[in-house]
């Protein structure tokens, strides 16, 4: 059972198609599985459609329909149907996996990242994974970071989040994820800045930040 | 031919013209298409990109929509979605197919604009959509939001503008677009599921 989703705002700006890429891609992975939102997606497209058919028609060149016509004869073994491997990750996630090499690297003892290309420059895009029982240092957000549940769970001070679970953090909430004991926690993260760990100690083991000296 | 763009007749009519092109690539049902979605999807292209762009360009937009409705008929499900709906989608998409292609934040990726925005019919919670499947019905309901909510949908979906650009241009605070959003999609959402 899915208890964290992203907001109608966030929802809206999706299906209408503005939200930038890797945002984008973080709503996806929530979809695989959230029946909920997926609902409310198509809700919102077809009041996109609804909205397309109200408005007022702007005429197009007359021999267009008849240039569309050799372009489609040219092209003509194109029709397609885009076959998706049904997986337990979502299809988006597993695509960027699969087309490259993942370079895992340690954060702490128990917790590992590897960054995930996404076609895009605004983001950081990743892949995080907590060993069970592993604790992640407490840490700030200098941006919105997004965190999408895709295997395991984890928790901190404000709930348990579980396969589905969409998380979005942004400054000033604090945070310290807990992965459950018995087994590994993978996600998907989206961060609009890197995060800033809080404590002192952490400040060494963020990959992140530049240490300056005191 | 000629009936109100809102009645169930009409919305049918759309869905059986792609159903034909689907199944046997049928020209006449697609250039009945063509003739009635080619230039609401003008306008819509318009709407985003007013003026920077040559007409020629925004008819090319519009032919790139209509030959992945060529390409793709044979996968549209009429009992999941309605013709409208799935044309915005391909419309959309194109649109953010375009951006993308522009943007100088791009990078390049194995990920097409179609593994994260989906333009399928084929999967999802159908069983969910009985009631929700008539546009006409949503037609009638965007009528019913108060014109301040139905103002910003209309920018977030028809002109392609995000919350922020929205609040910038009617000068309003983003907390303020945010709530009408909100409001109108709950709205929008209870009166569909009545």
């Amino acid at each position: 059972m899915i208890h964290h989703h992203p907001d109608d705002n966030l929802l809206t700006e999706y299906a209408a198609g503005t939200l930038d890429t890797a945002q984008a891609i973080a709503i996806t992975a929530h979809l695989h599985f959230c029946t909920q939102c997926k609902h409310k997606i198509m809700l919102m497209e077809q009041t996109g459609g609804a909205m397309l058919e109200t408005l007022s028609p702007e005429p197009i060149a007359p021999d267009s329909f008849d240039s569309l016509m050799s372009m489609i004869e040219k092209g003509e073994n194109n029709r397609r149907s885009t076959p998706r491997k049904a997986g337990d990750l979502p299809n988006v996630v597993s695509k960027m996996m699969d087309h490259q090499s993942l370079k895992w690297r340690k954060v702490n003892s128990s917790l590992k990242t590897a960054n995930l290309v996404a076609g895009q420059k605004q983001h950081a895009v990743s892949l995080q994974k907590i060993n069970a029982g592993g604790v992640v240092p407490e840490h700030d957000h200098r941006g919105v970071e997004i965190t999408v549940v895709l295997k395991g769970s984890f928790s901190d001070k404000n709930g348990i989040y579980q396969a589905g679970d969409f998380v979005l953090k942004e400054p000033g909430d604090v945070h310290q994820p807990l992965s459950a004991s018995n087994e590994d926690c993978l996600c998907l993260s989206v961060e609009s800045a890197p995060v800033k760990l809080t404590g002192l100690f952490s400040r060494l083991l963020n990959p992140f930040i530049k240490l300056r000296v005191a | 031919m000629d009936t109100l763009p809102s009645t169930k007749q009409h919305l049918k009519v759309w869905n059986d013209h792609l159903m034909n092109v689907g199944r046997s690539q049928d020209r006449q049902a697609f250039k009945a298409l063509f003739e009635h979605f080619g230039p609401l999807l003008k306008s819509y292209f318009m709407s985003k990109f007013p003026s920077q762009h040559s007409v020629q360009m925004m008819d090319e937009l519009v032919q790139e929509v209509m030959i992945k409705v060529w390409q793709k008929a044979m996968t549209f499900d009429p009992s999941k979605a309605a013709a409208s709906t799935w044309i915005f989608t391909l419309a959309r998409n194109t649109r953010i197919d375009m951006l993308r292609r522009q943007s100088k934040y791009a990078t390049t990726s194995s990920l097409e604009t179609e593994d994260i925005w989906d333009d399928t019919t084929e999967d999802g919670p159908y069983q969910l959509l009985q009631h929700n499947r008539d546009s006409s019905q949503i037609q009638t309901s965007l009528k019913q939001l108060p014109e301040e909510q139905s103002l910003v949908i209309r920018k977030v979906y028809m002109e392609s503008k995000s919350h922020s650009e929205v609040a910038e241009e009617l000068n309003l605070p983003l907390g303020t677009v945010k709530s009408r959003v909100r409001l109108a999609q709950s709205k929008l959402q209870s009166l569909i599921k009545r």
